[in-house]
C-alpha cells in the first residue's frame, strides 16, 4: 500500500526552547503516520527526534533554532535535526558518550549518525526505514 | 554506582564467555559495573521526560543484569551493542507502562480508550502493530484525532506524592498540599452545639459557666461577684454541666 508522504523535503525550523518539543513532536507524528509507520514506530522516532533536539539544545552553547528536516527517499525516510544559528555549539560530552547516545538513536530509528567535529555537534541524521 | 563513568573492559565479551563456562558471579558483576555507565547515559538522557533519574537508572541497570545472562558472546556481537538497545527497550516500556496509568480528562479519555480498544483488536487481526490511519478507520476518529490523543497520553505522567515541587530545603512534598477534611468545621459545629446547649441554662447557671469556664475564675470569685455562697456556686455549677452534657449528647445524636 502505497504511503501518503509526498515527495519533496518538509522542514520545520523553530526556536531552540523545549517549549517547542511538542511542536516537533506532533508534526513529526503527521509526517510519520502519512508514512504509515506503526503506532509504535511513531512513538520511538517521536522519542529519537526529541532526543536529538535535546541533545542541540543542551549543548554548553546552544543555538537560537533548531530545524528538523524530512527526506523521503526510495526505502526510507530521513530526518536531519541541525542547528541554524552561526554559532558554534560544544556538545559537552565526550566520544564514549557521544557513541552510547548514538547507540540509543539507533535503537530507537533504524540508524543514526552524530556529525561532531571539534566537540560541536553540526547536524543528527537519523534514518528510518518503510 | 549513579555516576559511574568507567570503560568497559576491553575484553567484556571474552569475560562473558568465562562467566558462561564457569557460573562465576564474580566476573559477571565486573561486566555489569563495568557498564553501568550506560545505564547512566541512557537515565539521565531519558529524565525530565515525568519521570525520576533514580527510577530510569533502576529499570536500565536492571535491564543490563538480565542482558549479562541473556547474551550469547558466539554471535559475534559487542556486548555494549547488545546491551544498550535492550536498555533503551526497557526504559521505553517503563514509560509506556506508566502513560497507561494516567486517567484522561473524559472527552480525551473516551478516544484514547477506542484508540486502546481498535489498537489491540488490529494487533490480533493483523498480526502487526497498526498504523495511525488505520487506527483513525477503525475508532471512527481523524487521523489528526488519533495522533492527538496518541500525544495526550505520552505528555501525561504521574508524579510521585513526595515528589518536591521545588526542590529546596523548605519546600514540602505534593502530599502536604492535598486536600483533606477540614478540622475547623468539626470544631464549629461543636461551638455551635455548645451555643445552643448554654441558650438552654437559666440566666444564673450561665453566669457561673461563663464565669468559671470562660473568664477562668474560682468558685470563691464568682460567688463573691454574684452575691450567693460558694456551695451554690459549686451546686449551680454541677447542675449546669449535668444540663450541657445532656443537650450535647443530645446534639451528637441528633
Amino acid at each position: 500500500m502505497p504511503d501518503m508522504l509526498p515527495d519533496g523535503a518538509i522542514a520545520l525550523t523553530v526556536p531552540a526552547d523545549r517549549s517547542m518539543m511538542l511542536v516537533i513532536r506532533l508534526t513529526t507524528a503527521g509526517v510519520l503516520a502519512r508514512a504509515r509507520l506503526t503506532v509504535d514506530a511513531i512513538d520511538d522516532v517521536k522519542m529519537a527526534i526529541e532526543e536529538a533536539c535535546t541533545l542541540m539544545i543542551s549543548q554548553q552553547c546552544p543555538p537560537d533554532a533548531l530545524c528538523v528536516e524530512f527526506l523521503r527517499g526510495e526505502h526510507a525516510l530521513e530526518i536531519h535535526v541541525h542547528a541554524t544559528s552561526g554559532r558554534p555549539c560544544l556538545c559537552g560530552m565526550g566520544p564514549e558518550e557521544l557513541e552510547v547516545v548514538r547507540s540509543i538513536l539507533t535503537s530507537l530509528t533504524d540508524d543514526a549518525r552524530i556529525e561532531c567535529a571539534e566537540g560541536r555537534i553540526r547536524n543528527i541524521l537519523l534514518t528510518k526505514e518503510l | 554506582m549513579r555516576n559511574a563513568a568507567q570503560r568497559p573492559p576491553v575484553d567484556a565479551e571474552g569475560l562473558l564467555r568465562e562467566y558462561a563456562a564457569t557460573g562465576n558471579v564474580a566476573i559477571r558483576d565486573r561486566v555489569v559495573e563495568a557498564h553501568l555507565y550506560i545505564a547512566s547515559i541512557i537515565a539521565r538522557r531519558f529524565s525530565g521526560r515525568g519521570v525520576d533519574y533514580d527510577d530510569l537508572y533502576q529499570v536500565a541497570s536492571l535491564s543490563l543484569l538480565k542482558s549479562v545472562e541473556r547474551y550469547d558472546p558466539e554471535r559475534g556481537v559487542k556486548f555494549a551493542s547488545f546491551v544498550t538497545p535492550t536498555m533503551v527497550g526497557e526504559v521505553k516500556n517503563y514509560f509506556r507502562d506508566r502513560s497507561r496509568l494516567i486517567r484522561l480528562p473524559r472527552r480525551g479519555g473516551e478516544l484514547l480508550r477506542a484508540i486502546e480498544s481498535a489498537r489491540d483488536q488490529l494487533q490480533m487481526e493483523l498480526q502487526r502493530q497498526p498504523t495511525a490511519e488505520e487506527l483513525a478507520r477503525r475508532s471512527g476518529a481523524s487521523l489528526e484525532e488519533v495522533l492527538e490523543a496518541l500525544e495526550m497520553r505520552g505528555a501525561a505522567s504521574p508524579v510521585s506524592l513526595d515528589a518536591m515541587p521545588v526542590e529546596d530545603d523548605e519546600s514540602a512534598p505534593l502530599s502536604a498540599f492535598l486536600g483533606r477534611e477540614d478540622a475547623g468545621f468539626a470544631e464549629f459545629e461543636k461551638s455551635d452545639m455548645l451555643n445552643r446547649a448554654i441558650s438552654s441554662l437559666d440566666e444564673r447557671q450561665r453566669k457561673v459557666i461563663r464565669m468559671r469556664f470562660f473568664e477562668n475564675k474560682g468558685q470563691r470569685e464568682v460567688a463573691q461577684a454574684i452575691g450567693v455562697s460558694q456551695m451554690t456556686v459549686s451546686r449551680v455549677e454541677r447542675q449546669a454541666l449535668s444540663r450541657l452534657r445532656e443537650a450535647l449528647t443530645e446534639g451528637e445524636n441528633a
